[in-house]
């Protein structure tokens, strides 16, 4: 078995200097988005001003982070080529089908209603304030476990690549996003993606095209079938069909359910702008997921059997990439995490401060106010996440993993019935919420954060399902709502 | 096995370049829309 032993490597200066000039640019982004910051709307909708490839690259590197990247790339190194199954149901599922079934109709009944935030347009689309707190519990909930998960995989990557301590990575990263997204709001946060999703793709792209120049594609599959067996080339591969399954949808359901992806809908600027973001994003995610997935089973004929498998991808792009090319590919990993905890934080104190604050417990509070409310609870939020981070009270993929699916079993549903079915009700809205994330906490609490004691049923599944029934089943049982209302809003 | 894969996996590049496809059909199918929305006043 090979052991990878971190040391002071040569690549380290010149993957700093990148580095460090990339969180510059984070920085000056962060500066130019809070000149632009003039009312509560621009600050939470950037005044609906992004056109195309900013809505599509801030969408794309914000579903993506570190954990595609090391850890599915990894997982794709034990398993098999059967993964590649992942990359055909995100690229469809998450990337392409969400956009063309939630874009613009999210987009309009957002305008609609003049919503900020996703729970807003909820709570007004079902006429519900009851909900309001309910759902503004969820977010900060899913969204604080989200950005707990993703900061401790950036420091702990930062950790590794750049031999700092971990309390040390903590800081670095808890200042430059704490920093952009507290001063410049959604606009900082929309161009600094838009710069992340760049940086990602070139060095995915470089990624792939140097696995490509060493083991080849057609020769590289033959190989890895003749070194490792049909099992490793074949479906399901090293993994039985339910789990295969069950990681397509998990990793798929994610953009549908979680409100700061949504949001990103309610940027563009028009239909012509939702129209062109759905080919840039997909043909971004093409490159993404499957350069990962290609290059994850090749690390075999590489790196060959026995690594760990967070360990995979690190060393992959240090065994085949030189000095330059390492700088740009751990900065588009950083980039990946930080455009991902970027979204999760600044959801987390929408809900919190306008949600929560300002439209359940303190009415009259003006939206001057609630704007540096916002900006103080994101502090707190990302200060309080760095904190929980540090405790280490779980794994990254499980924290993750419940958050994801609280937020799903919760939203969901009510989101595309809200859009599509005229019969939802607010009563059926409240118990799909309640429901379907107590369902979540309870599964993960009794058969852990995968489904480990429930023959790998993850959370997610059993939370949709009762989610789905009861939203039905309550809404067919009570009133409807206006009919001129519900024809307006799916007019 | 086709061009060293199997056909799972092969099916899942299909479904790829598939979508890459539908996604372009989708926004040059695309009509010029207005975007002219009312206002819900609730």
């Amino acid at each position: 078995m090979q052991n990878y032993v971190p040391g002071l490597e040569g690549y380290i200066p010149t993957a700093i200097i990148i580095f460090v000039i990339y969180i510059a640019a984070n920085v000056a982004i962060g500066i130019w988005g809070m000149r632009k910051i003039k009312s509560a709307d621009s600050y939470y909708t950037s005044g609906h001003s992004m056109g195309s490839w900013a809505v599509a690259l801030a969408f794309g590197a914000t579903c993506y982070s570190a954990t595609l990247i090391i850890g599915f790339g990894g997982k794709a190194y034990d398993v098999g080529t059967s993964l590649m199954w992942v990359a055909a149901s995100n690229i469809f599922f998450m990337t392409y089908l969400v956009w063309v079934v939630l874009g613009k109709k999210v987009r309009k009944l957002q305008e609609k209603f003049g919503a900020f935030t996703v729970t807003e347009m909820i709570v007004k689309r079902y006429r519900s304030e009851t909900l309001r707190p309910i759902l503004a519990v969820v977010v900060a909930f899913s969204m604080i476990a989200y950005t707990v998960a993703v900061l401790t995989g950036t420091a702990r990557l930062f950790e590794v690549l750049f031999h700092i301590p971990f309390v040390w990575a903590l800081i670095i990263v808890i200042f430059v996003i704490g920093f952009y997204v507290t001063t410049g709001g959604i606009v900082s946060t929309i161009y600094n993606d838009f710069l992340q999703g760049i940086v990602m793709f070139f060095g995915i792209l470089l990624l792939f095209l140097y696995v490509y120049s060493t083991t080849g594609f057609v020769s590289g599959y033959e190989e890895l079938g003749s070194r490792l067996g049909d099992v490793y080339v074949t479906m399901p591969g090293r993994i039985s069909w339910w789990g295969l399954i069950s990681v397509c949808i998990v990793t798929s359901l994610i953009p549908w359910g979680m409100p700061q992806i949504v949001h990103y809908m309610f940027i563009a600027r028009d239909a012509k702008a939702i129209n062109w973001a759905i080919p840039i994003v997909t043909i971004w995610s093409f490159i993404i997921v499957y350069g990962i997935y290609y290059a994850g089973p090749m690390a075999q004929l590489i790196l060959g059997p026995g690594i760990h498998t967070d360990k995979v991808m690190p060393m992959l792009i240090k065994t085949i990439m030189p000095s330059l090319g390492i700088g740009i590919v751990l900065s588009s990993v950083a980039a990946a995490s930080m455009s991902t905890m970027a979204g999760t934080t600044l959801q987390a104190s929408f809900a919190l401060s306008r949600d929560l604050c300002q439209k359940t417990f303190w009415k009259g509070m003006s939206d001057e106010k609630v704007l540096t409310l916002s900006k103080l609870v994101n502090i707190v939020v990302i200060v309080f996440s760095a904190c929980l981070a540090y405790l280490r009270l779980a794994n990254i993929a499980e924290i993750f993993m419940v958050g994801a699916a609280a937020s799903c079993a919760a939203f969901v549903p009510i989101l595309v019935c809200g859009l599509y079915w005229k019969r939802g009700t607010a009563a059926g809205a409240i118990w799909c919420a309640v429901l379907g994330f107590l369902t979540v906490l309870v599964w993960s609490m009794l058969f852990g954060a995968e489904g480990q004691k429930a023959g790998g049923l993850h959370a997610i599944i059993p939370g949709q399902i009762v989610g789905w029934i009861t939203f039905v089943l309550v809404s067919r049982k009570t009133k409807p709502l206006d009919r001129e209302f519900v024809r307006k809003v799916m007019s | 096995m086709i061009f060293g894969l199997s056909w799972g996996v092969f099916l899942a590049y299909v479904v790829g370049l598939i979508t890459v496809a539908l996604s372009l059909v989708t926004a040059f199918a695309a009509k010029d829309e207005g975007w002219k929305v009312d206002r819900i006043d609730d």
